[in-house]
C-alpha cells in the first residue's frame, strides 16, 4: 500500500529544509565537490515551536526529531492540534547515544549510587518519540525502532501496516541519528570490517547526524510531494534509479537503472535511507532538475553487514 | 556563597532551568507543583545532586517530600543531616 | 480500527528465572516459590541491595558455546528454538520471504558498553570485541541471520511494551498476508546499568516485590526472553499445525502525559484497550481474565487498579512479575504467552507477592488459583515513556 506524502521535514548537515537538500543533492549528481561540515546541528529554531522551558530536558537527538517532526506538519499546512487519529514511528540506528554515555559517565564519575537518573531515563530509547508524542499531545500508537541499517525500511513497513488497518489515518514516520565523538572514533576503527556492499562498507566518511519527518496520509489525494511504500527491489520498476549509499560494482554501476550515493550530503549514518528517501521525494517531484529529470519512481536501498537489505519505493503522483 | 544560593544555582545548572537566575527563586517557594515547576523525574535527579554535594542521603520519597517543600527546607534539611 | 481476524499460534517458547522452558515456568508460577536474589554477574556498587530474577546458570553458560551474540540475542535464540519444536517447524522451512522476525528489547538495543567506555575513558585503545558483539546482536536482525529468514525484520524498542507490541505487529502482518509465519516476542538480559538507572529512579524494591500490595515498595529487574510462532491459517492447516492460541487483537496508545510515570487516570491504558477489543470485535464482559502489567510501583499500580476497576470490576487479575520480575522488553512477550497457557488451562495462578489488599487501589489480584471460563482474556503492558499496548488472546479453536 502507497502512503501519501503529505509534507516532510529535514534537519541535516546541508542545512534544515528540502530546498537546501535539493541543492546539495543537485551537486552530488553533477560530481561537484562540497564542504559539509558534519557539526553539531542547529536546532534553535525550535523555541518558535516549543518554550525553552518546555524543552529543558530535552537533548539534542530528541530536538533535531522534534524540530524535523514539526517541519513536516507544518509542510503539509497542519497543526499538531488537528491532528487526530495519528501514529508516531521513529527509526534509530544507535539510539540516544550521547544520553547513553552521559549516564555512564555519571556511574564512572559518581558512582552508581550518585548517577544521574534524568541521564538514564531519557537513555530509553522509546522516549525521545514519546516527547514528541507529549509536546504535540498525540495519544497514537507510538513506535520505535532501533535497528542500525535497517531501522528505516522497518519503520515504513510499520507505518504502512497501521495504515493498511485503519489503526491510524496518518503518521508521522521519522528517523534520528546522531553524532559523537566516541561514534566517530569506533566507526573509523570498524570500517576496515565492514563488507563492501553494506551501506556503511564504502563510505569512510565522518558519522553524520541529523533527522527526517515524513507526515503520511492514507488518502491518495493527500500526496503534496508523492508517495512512499515498503517494497522490496526485484517485484517493482525494474529501471527506476536506485538511491544506495553501499557498494556496487563498476559493472553494476554503469548499467542501468542508475545508482546514486547521496551520502556525503548527510554522512555516515545507519538511517541515511530516510534521506535518500527525501532526495527521492524531490526526484519525482522534478525538483532536481535540470541535472535530473523528474522520474515516476525510485527505489531506496539500505543493507546491514549481513547484506540484508532493506527496500522503498518512492513514486510521484503519475505513477500508477 | 551561603547554601540556599548554591542550592538554587545547582537547580538551575542540573535541571537545566536556563531561563532563570538564582534571585528569580523564591526561598519558601514550593519547589513542585505550582512555584517553581519541578516533577518527580527532577525530584530524584536533586536527590542525588544532594548526595554529590553535601553528602546527605535521601532514603526514599517520603523524606524527600518534607526536604522539597521549598529551598528553605532543603536548606535546613541538609544542614540538618550535616552536623 | 478494522476488525482482525484471528491469527493463530502455534508455537511458544519461553525462558526467565522462573524456569528453562515455558512447562517448567508454568508449573513454578503456580508453586509460587520465589527466591529473587542479588545480581551475580556484577558488583552492584551499592550499600543496600535489590533483589532480581535472573535465568538460571546453565542457560547463560550455554552462551560461551554458540555464536558470539549478546546474552539478549542468546535468551531470544533459546526461547525460539523451543517455539520451533513446538510448532514442529525445522529452521530449513524458514529460509523465504515469506516468514518474518519481530522481536521487542530495551538492553538488547541499547549502547550500555560500560566497560568498553571505561577503558576508552581512560585513555585506552580497548579492543573492538564488545562493539562488535553489539552491533551483530541486534535482536531481530541477529535472530533472522542466525534462521535464514528472508522477510520483514523489526526491532521494536518500546521500552517495557516492546514484547507485546513485537507480538501486534506480527499478528498485523500476518492478518494482512505481509507473511506467512511471524517469530514474534521479546529478550532482554539483566544489565548493570539498567540495575543502576532504575535504583537512582527510586522505584526498585529492595525486597521481592509486591504487585497491587498495600506495603509495595518498587520493581525488581527480570531478565529472560517469550517468544511466538504467528501463522496464517493457509500455512497453518497446509501443516496440520496445532493452534495452540490465537491473537484476536492488539490496541496500543500514548498517554502523552509524562516521560517517566503515567497518566493518572490510565487516559492511554483506556484507549488501548478500547481499539484491542474493538479488533476482536469483543466486548469488556468477554475477557475472562487479565495478565496485568502489575510491576509493584506506586504509580504503576495505582493506575491500573483504577482503569481495571472501571472498565473490568469483576474480572479477575493477577501479576506474573512477582514471579519473574520486569523482564523490560520481554515482558509483554512472556506474560502473553502465561495468558495463552492460562486461557487454555482454564486457570490463573495465585499473583505472586501479593498478600494484603491496598484500600487506595479498592482492587485484589487473585490470592489463589482461580478458574477462569471463557475464550478470550488480555494481556496488558504499560511503558515508560506512557506507552500502553493491550493483547485480546483468544483460545486455540479445534482443527
Amino acid at each position: 500500500m502507497r502512503m501519501a506524502v503529505e509534507g516532510m521535514g529535514i534537519v541535516s548537515a546541508v542545512g534544515n529544509g528540502p530546498q537546501d537538500l535539493a541543492q546539495a543533492a543537485r551537486h552530488i549528481l553533477r560530481e561537484e565537490s562540497q564542504t559539509i561540515a558534519f557539526s553539531k546541528i542547529d536546532t534553535s529554531d525550535l523555541v518558535r515551536r516549543a518554550s525553552s522551558r518546555a524543552l529543558r530536558r530535552v537533548d539534542h537527538f530528541t530536538r533535531m526529531a522534534l524540530l524535523a517532526a514539526y517541519s513536516a506538519l507544518e509542510d503539509a499546512g497542519l497543526d499538531a492540534a488537528e491532528l487526530e487519529h495519528t501514529g508516531i514511528v521513529l527509526a534509530t540506528g544507535y539510539g540516544p547515544v550521547k544520553l547513553t554515555f552521559d549516564f555512564l559517565d555519571s556511574i564512572i564519575d559518581f558512582g552508581p549510587e550518585m548517577a544521574s537518573p534524568q541521564a538514564f531515563a531519557h537513555s530509553v530509547h522509546n522516549i525521545p518519540a514519546a516527547t514528541i508524542a507529549l509536546m504535540m499531545s498525540l495519544r497514537g500508537p507510538c513506535f520505535s525502532i532501533c535497528q542500525l541499517d535497517t531501522a528505516v525500511a522497518a519503520a515504513t513497513l510499520t507505518a504502512q501496516t497501521w495504515l493498511a488497518e485503519k489503526r491510524v489515518t496518518r503518521v508521522l514516520l521519522g528517523a534520528v541519528d546522531e553524532h559523537t565523538a566516541l561514534l566517530e572514533t569506533n566507526a573509523r576503527r570498524i570500517a576496515e570490517n565492514l563488507p563492501a556492499e553494506s551501506s556503511g562498507g564504502r563510505r569512510r566518511l565522518v558519522p553524520g547526524e541529523g533527522a527526517v519527518f515524513f507526515c503520511l496520509h492514507a488518502d491518495p489525494d493527500h500526496a503534496r510531494h508523492g508517495f512512499i511504500e515498503s517494497a522490496p527491489l526485484s517485484k517493482t520498476c525494474l529501471d527506476a534509479p536506485i538511491f544506495f549509499s553501499g557498494s556496487a560494482s563498476p559493472a553494476q554501476r554503469n548499467t542501468l537503472p542508475p545508482i546514486h550515493d547521496f551520502s556525503p550530503l548527510y554522512g555516515n549514518m545507519p538511517i541515511g535511507m530516510a534521506f535518500d528517501a527525501a532526495v527521492a521525494l524531490l526526484a519525482v517531484q522534478g525538483r532536481l532538475g535540470p541535472v535530473m529529470d523528474a522520474c515516476p519512481a525510485v527505489h531506496c536501498l539500505s543493507r546491514n553487514r549481513f547484506g540484508m537489505t532493506g527496500s522503498i519505493l518512492v513514486t510521484s503522483g503519475e505513477y500508477a | 556563597m551561603d547554601i540556599k544560593k548554591q542550592l538554587k544555582q545547582t537547580l538551575i545548572n542540573e535541571l537545566n532551568l536556563e531561563d532563570l537566575v538564582p534571585d528569580d527563586i523564591d526561598d519558601g517557594a514550593p519547589l513542585f507543583g505550582d512555584g517553581l515547576g519541578l516533577d518527580s523525574l527532577d525530584a530524584v535527579e536533586i536527590v542525588v545532586l544532594v548526595q554529590r554535594l553535601y553528602g546527605v542521603e535521601i532514603k526514599d520519597m517520603d523524606e524527600g517530600r518534607r526536604a522539597f517543600q521549598s529551598i528553605n527546607a532543603l536548606a535546613e534539611f541538609i544542614t540538618e543531616r550535616r552536623s | 480500527m478494522l476488525r482482525m481476524e484471528p491469527v493463530s499460534v502455534t508455537g511458544m517458547g519461553c525462558v526467565c528465572a522462573a524456569g528453562t522452558n515455558l512447562k517448567d515456568i508454568l508449573r513454578a508460577l503456580e508453586a509460587g516459590q520465589r527466591a529473587p536474589l542479588p545480581p551475580s554477574r556484577f558488583k552492584s556498587g551499592h550499600t543496600r541491595t535489590y533483589p532480581v530474577f535472573e535465568v538460571p546458570e546453565h542457560v547463560r553458560c550455554e552462551q560461551k558455546n554458540g555464536p558470539d551474540l549478546s546474552m539478549t540475542a542468546h535468551f531470544a535464540l533459546h526461547a525460539v528454538k523451543e517455539s520451533l519444536l513446538q510448532a514442529g517447524l525445522a529452521i530449513s522451512d524458514l529460509d523465504t520471504s515469506r516468514v518474518g522476525v519481530c522481536i521487542g528489547t530495551s538492553v538488547g538495543a541499547s549502547l550500555n558498553l560500560l566497560d568498553f567506555y571505561r577503558g576508552t575513558r581512560a585513555g585506552q585503545t580497548p579492543d573492538l570485541e564488545p562493539v562488535h558483539r553489539y552491533l551483530n546482536s541486534n535482536p531481530a536482525v541477529a535472530l533472522a541471520h542466525a534462521l535464514g529468514t528472508t522477510g520483514p525484520v523489526q526491532t521494536v524498542v518500546n521500552a517495557c511494551s516492546s514484547g507485546a507490541d513485537a507480538i501486534g505487529l506480527a499478528a498485523s502482518w500476518i492478518a494482512q498476508g505481509t507473511c506467512d509465519i511471524v517469530i514474534a516476542g521479546g529478550a532482554d538480559e539483566m544489565s548493570e546499568v539498567t540495575y543502576n538507572g532504575f535504583i537512582r529512579l527510586m522505584i526498585s524494591d529492595q525486597s521481592p516485590c509486591r504487585p497491587f500490595d498495600k506495603s509495595r515498595s518498587g520493581l525488581n529487574l527480570g531478565e529472560g526472553a517469550g517468544i511466538v510462532i504467528l501463522e496464517a491459517s493457509a500455512s497453518r492447516e497446509q501443516r496440520n499445525a496445532h493452534e495452540l492460541a490465537t491473537i484476536l487483537g492488539y490496541g496500543t496508545a500514548a498517554d502523552a502525559h509524562h516521560l517517566t510515570a503515567p497518566h493518572p487516570q490510565g487516559v492511554g491504558l483506556k484507549l488501548a484497550i478500547s481499539d484491542a477489543l474493538d479488533a476482536a470485535g469483543l466486548a469488556a464482559a468477554d475477557i475472562s481474565f487479565i495478565n496485568a502489567h502489575g510491576t509493584g510501583t506506586a504509580n504503576n499500580d495505582t493506575v491500573e487498579a483504577a482503569v481495571l476497576n472501571e472498565l473490568f470490576p469483576q474480572t479477575p487479575f493477577i501479576s506474573t512479575k512477582g514471579m519473574t520480575g520486569h523482564t523490560l522488553g520481554a515482558a509483554g512477550a512472556m506474560e502473553a504467552i502465561f495468558t495463552m497457557a492460562h486461557l487454555a488451562a482454564g486457570g490463573i495462578p495465585a499473583s505472586a507477592g501479593f498478600s494484603e489488599e491496598d484500600p487506595a487501589l479498592n482492587a485484589s489480584p487473585a490470592r489463589l488459583h482461580t478458574h477462569v471460563h471463557g475464550k478470550a482474556a488480555i494481556s496488558q503492558s504499560l511503558a515508560f515513556g506512557g506507552n500502553n499496548s493491550v493483547l485480546v488472546i483468544g483460545k486455540g479453536r479445534a482443527i
